[in-house]
């Protein structure tokens, strides 16, 4: 504290300038370590642009050897080869279904659970949270061959319910919202509880509202992990009207035959929607994994 | 405060309809089964043609929506091999497969007993399809106990595509539509020097996917008098000395000048259809795409001719035979039903298949004058009698596992990362391995 | 009577945690039940079921099939198949793992201070996580062509030779690291950021007045400081890497020649490919076991890191 007045103003200077923490470069160090972040940028733009360039051949050009960035023409006819045979779009919506249920789903129920476990003890609760918690350690994929022979049994193997509730059972979100609601002051709901308010209604009008910021960190990474789920929707969809844009895309390759511009033109519709996600949801997704991972274990 | 009141309002309000969304949503979703994007009362079909042949198929469904615009016809086309063949059996198992599907006899067995609904003879003839209308060694393979499992629809083989210039200027063309005559091993190899001389270029386009490098081994293989039996419970039994004969012998191709161990699928396609590849080793299926490429490009000016006998007496040559097969479902509609045997005897009759390059299974087709004057297909249309099938097991068939293990040991070898002695011991261990493994049909 | 009702508000004002003393049923079970009946469902009933399955020859085509006892287990562990695809799971995580923390950090650590377009680094770094796994093997696979892929034309270009990236099996496990590794970086990247930005600055500007130059605060303030960072980022890759099947399966289909196979694609391929329910749950079931030591180990060491201190 008092060594902040001894440091030469010149150094204080320097190190107001930057906004990180107050790693002391010489202006070459600096340059050189943009320079070596844009290469690794530019190596990380690299295979998507090069896909992106693939689409937009014509479909003679894109096994030309050495491979060339300009063709002898840019077409847009991949596109709408790709978009007139239907099956994208079918995927598409798929995924919107899938992903926008899961995530409603997921951060209900967490959300409820987390509440119940921060604040609504009863017996045996404790036995409940401890198996909630120990479920976080089981990666889901471990379970595919039993799930699948449960899905048989159900008779949900291709349907949407099938692909929609394994997703929906989500521990670590529970975890998650529960420490958020722990670090929330106790003092208004206990004021709505003397007032005769019911639970439910100090959850939905007291609580919720307080949560937007976990709630949005919640929804966003449900819903991006929802709409990139592979293994599990291409188990349980044989279907091709009911698999979601991950499965539909692997699964039905050849529908484009040997295409390439085709298959990079598919490939660039399904990637398209999150990046636009992300960039609409930036801060709460940066936010999101800072509080997730930080924050907490 | 007022404000948060009003905050606080709008939220369970929110809450409230996300709620109900979430709920009709859901009760939406559980009514129906299937997806909400194509309707109902329609006939599904699943096929796995995605090479040239794809292209004929879907001449085929088209016109069959023409002439039957009451049926809905939903085709889907699956990436070949085990990927195609999981998804079946998985939605088979389901219980919601499609209507009508397409399977290789060859892989008939794992299917037959659990995942399929057999035929109805009666319905069938109704559309003027019988027994008797099919070869009977085909008719063997379809047919389980007393009941009919698949309708065959083509015999299908490889081939050697043949650019014409190319090889005339190396002095092998016999004539429009016959190569000289190759009756060895070493014919075959100084024929494809003297071509890669020409062509500046590897002389035999290849692929290296499993399927493809079993087919042209089992082609040799069973020429040179070469078997493979798969006895449940037992060991495998082949005869080792005539199969090193046949990987030396694709070693010496895969010099890097007659061929190259590399060549994908898709690049041998690419390499024969710009028209700068004197040959290319492929299946019968290839035959609309090259056909498409001279429409566009004027090049490869092509043809057509059987695999010689290199190592024997008879032209033996792999085939296989594509089936129209009926997934089990949980129930059955008699309406549903009869649409689908519509569209199968459709199938059946319409020469646009032999168009793709196979030979038609149907009987009144196949003889008629009709099919017998295409060009080039009716020069290897004596394939259909020498064909040899996958040799038979639960595990055999079409893309599945035994062509997986032979079809990686030959990669391997081909790759010259085994030895062809290392090959064989990782083919045997493997048959070995799944002989033993007890039968989960 | 009115002593009574000051008492009984008393009473839910003091105790506010039970709803009313007259219900039944807790409120809180009634928030937890929805979660907690689809979590039993889907996944506490897999887990026994899984258990029970493994005892017979459960066929995808047919049902339960024969009781067989430990038959399945005991093939599992003569199958040689079982071992290379879990050594093949071993060698993914040991090969992608240093990449995937150590760039990460590297990228965190070069954009951290303020420079030109430094959203356009970070989006460019992050941007592939967003992308479904199908997305990414179908650029990569195409990169990595060995005809005509643009890896092989540009080391063409430089005067090297072709490599056949996914068809030889000491490139290919390489080729699916690369993929993994500009495929998930991002979530790293965005991990070590945040923690670099907890650091308080006044740790830099204390040393740099004790004449410390950047290499030193880098190994005396920076890394001690990422310390749970890393932690944690390390945990989550080791898990995700060992139930690795999406990108390899796509790419490679495990090939060539099995060499890239991982365990969980093994289990797929006996379960569904070969029908043998029974025996891909016995596998499943061992890997599981595994994999809960080693949680239960990484758990262990992370506490007892908490344990000792910062």
């Amino acid at each position: 504290m008092s060594a902040t007045t001894t440091i030469p103003t010149s150094q204080r200077q320097a190190a107001r300038e930057l906004t990180g923490p107050r790693i002391f470069t010489p202006k070459v160090g600096r340059v050189l370590m943009w320079i070596a972040a844009a290469v690794l940028a530019v190596l990380w733009l690299l295979p998507v642009l090069w896909a992106f360039d693939t689409s937009l051949k014509p479909e003679s050009e894109t096994t030309v050897y050495p491979p060339t960035w300009i063709p002898s023409r840019f077409t847009a006819e991949a596109y709408s080869a790709v978009l007139a045979q239907g099956d994208v779009l079918v995927w598409f919506g798929n995924s919107v279904i899938v992903s926008t249920a899961v995530t409603v789903m997921t951060v209900l129920t967490s959300a409820w659970a987390g509440y119940a476990f921060s604040r609504l003890p009863f017996r045996g609760m404790n036995i409940l949270y401890a198996i909630t918690i120990a479920g976080i350690i089981v990666p889901g994929n471990v379970l595919v061959v039993p799930l699948f022979q449960e899905m048989l049994a159900l008779r949900m193997v291709d349907t949407y319910w099938g692909i929609i509730l394994p997703q929906v059972a989500a521990p670590v979100m529970v975890f998650i919202l529960k420490k958020f609601f722990d670090a929330l002051p106790k003092e208004l709901e206990e004021a709505a509880l003397v007032d005769g308010a019911s639970r439910w209604r100090i959850f939905w009008q007291i609580v919720m509202p307080l949560s937007r910021p976990i709630l949005a960190a919640v929804s966003i990474f449900t819903f991006i992990g929802a709409w990139n789920n592979f293994f599990w929707p291409f188990l349980v969809t044989s279907d091709p009207d009911l698999m979601t844009l991950p499965v539909g895309l692997a699964n039905v390759q050849s529908s484009y035959g040997l295409r390439y511009a085709q298959i990079m033109a598919a490939a660039m519709i399904a990637a398209v929607p999150l990046v636009v996600v992300f960039i609409f949801f930036q801060r709460q997704i940066i936010r999101g994994v800072a509080t997730a991972g930080l924050g907490g274990t | 405060m007022s404000t948060a009141r009003r905050d606080v309002h709008r939220v369970s309000r929110r809450g409230l309809l996300l709620g109900g969304a979430a709920f009709a949503g859901a009760t939406m979703l559980g009514g129906c089964g299937g997806s909400v994007f194509r309707g109902g009362g329609k006939v599904r079909y699943w096929n796995l043609f995605g090479g040239g042949d794809g292209v004929r198929m879907v001449e085929m469904q088209n016109a069959f929506r023409e002439q039957h615009p009451e049926i809905n016809l939903e085709a889907v086309t699956l990436s070949w091999g085990a990927p195609y063949y999981t998804k079946l059996a998985m939605a088979a198992a389901g219980g919601r497969a499609p209507e009508v599907a397409v399977a290789h006899l060859t892989r008939l067995p794992q299917y037959a007993e659990d995942l399929l609904d057999p035929f109805d003879l009666d319905l069938l003839a109704e559309f003027d399809v019988r027994p008797e209308h099919f070869p009977s060694v085909l008719l063997e393979h379809a047919t389980y106990g007393d009941k009919l499992m698949a309708v065959p629809l083509d015999v299908h083989t490889i081939v050697l595509y043949v650019n014409r210039p190319l090889v005339e200027q190396a002095g092998l063309l016999a004539s429009p539509d016959a190569l000289v005559e190759l009756s060895s091993p070493e014919d075959f190899l100084s024929a494809l020097d003297e071509l890669s001389e020409v062509a500046g270029s590897v002389a035999l386009a290849t692929a290296n996917d499993t399927a493809t490098l079993w087919r042209c081994f089992w082609t040799f293989y069973r020429q040179a008098g070469g078997d493979i039996v798969l006895p449940e419970g037992g060991t495998v039994e082949y005869d080792r000395e005539r199969m090193r004969e046949v990987l030396e012998f694709w070693l010496q191709v895969f010099d890097g000048k007659r061929a190259s161990a590399t060549m994908d699928y898709g690049a041998g396609v690419a390499a024969f259809a710009s028209g700068e590849t004197p040959l290319l080793v492929n299946g019968n299926w290839e035959l609309p795409t090259f056909v498409t490429a001279q429409e566009e490009t004027g090049k490869p000016d092509f043809t057509m001719v059987p695999i010689p006998a290199l190592f024997g007496p008879e032209p033996l040559v792999f085939a296989d035979s594509h089936a129209l097969v009926l997934p089990r479902q949980w129930s059955r509609d008699p309406e549903t039903d009869r649409s689908a045997y519509l569209f199968i005897s459709s199938l059946l009759k319409d020469i646009t298949w032999a168009g793709g390059g196979h030979v038609p299974a149907y009987q009144p087709l196949a003889t008629s004058e009709e099919y017998l004057e295409l060009r080039p297909q009716s020069n290897y249309r004596g394939a259909a009698e020498v064909a040899q099938l996958d040799p038979p097991a639960w595990f055999s068939g079409a893309g599945s596992e035994f062509e997986n293990q032979l079809g990686q040991a030959l990669f391997a070898v081909y790759r010259r990362t085994l030895t062809p002695d290392e090959g064989m011991d990782q083919f045997e261990a493997a048959m070995n391995k799944l002989l033993k493994t007890p039968s989960p049909v | 009577m009115a002593a009574q009702e000051v008492v009984a508000q008393q009473q839910s004002a003091t105790v506010p945690v039970t709803g009313s003393v007259r219900r039944r049923v807790p409120t809180g079970l009634w928030f937890i039940l929805p979660f907690f009946v689809l979590y039993v469902a889907f996944l506490i009933v897999p887990v026994f079921l899984g258990l029970g399955i493994s005892f017979f020859n459960t066929s995808l085509s047919g049902g339960l099939g024969e009781f067989v006892g430990f038959a399945n287990y005991a093939e599992l562990f003569a199958d040689e198949a079982v071992w290379d695809s879990l050594w093949n799971t071993v060698k993914f995580t040991l090969l992608s793992t240093p990449p995937l923390v150590v760039l990460a950090l590297v990228m965190a650590l070069l954009t951290n201070n303020a420079m030109p377009a430094r959203w356009l680094l970070r989006l460019s770094y992050f941007m592939p996580f967003l992308v479904p796994v199908t997305v990414v093997t179908t650029v990569w696979s195409w990169m990595f062509r060995t005809d005509f892929g643009f890896v092989n034309g540009m080391l063409e270009a430089i005067g090297l030779e072709k490599v056949d990236w996914l068809g030889q099996p000491g490139t290919a496990m390489i080729s699916i690291v690369i993929t993994t590794t500009w495929w998930t970086i991002g979530f790293n990247y965005l991990l070590y950021l945040a923690g670099l930005q907890q650091i308080p600055p006044e740790l830099y500007e204390a040393s740099a007045i004790d004449g410390a130059n950047a290499w030193k605060q880098f190994t005396n303030i920076t890394l001690p400081l990422l310390g749970r960072v890393t932690g944690l980022i390390l945990v989550l890759q080791l898990i995700a890497s060992l139930k690795v099947f999406d990108q390899i399966y796509l790419l490679t289909g495990g090939g060539p020649n099995f060499s890239t196979r991982p365990i969980l694609e093994y289990v797929y391929d006996m379960g569904f490919t070969g029908f043998r329910l029974g025996y891909a749950s016995a596998i499943s079931y061992v890997f599981f076991l595994i994999i809960l030591v080693f949680a239960f180990i990484q758990v262990r060491l992370f506490s007892s890191k908490e344990g000792s201190g910062r």
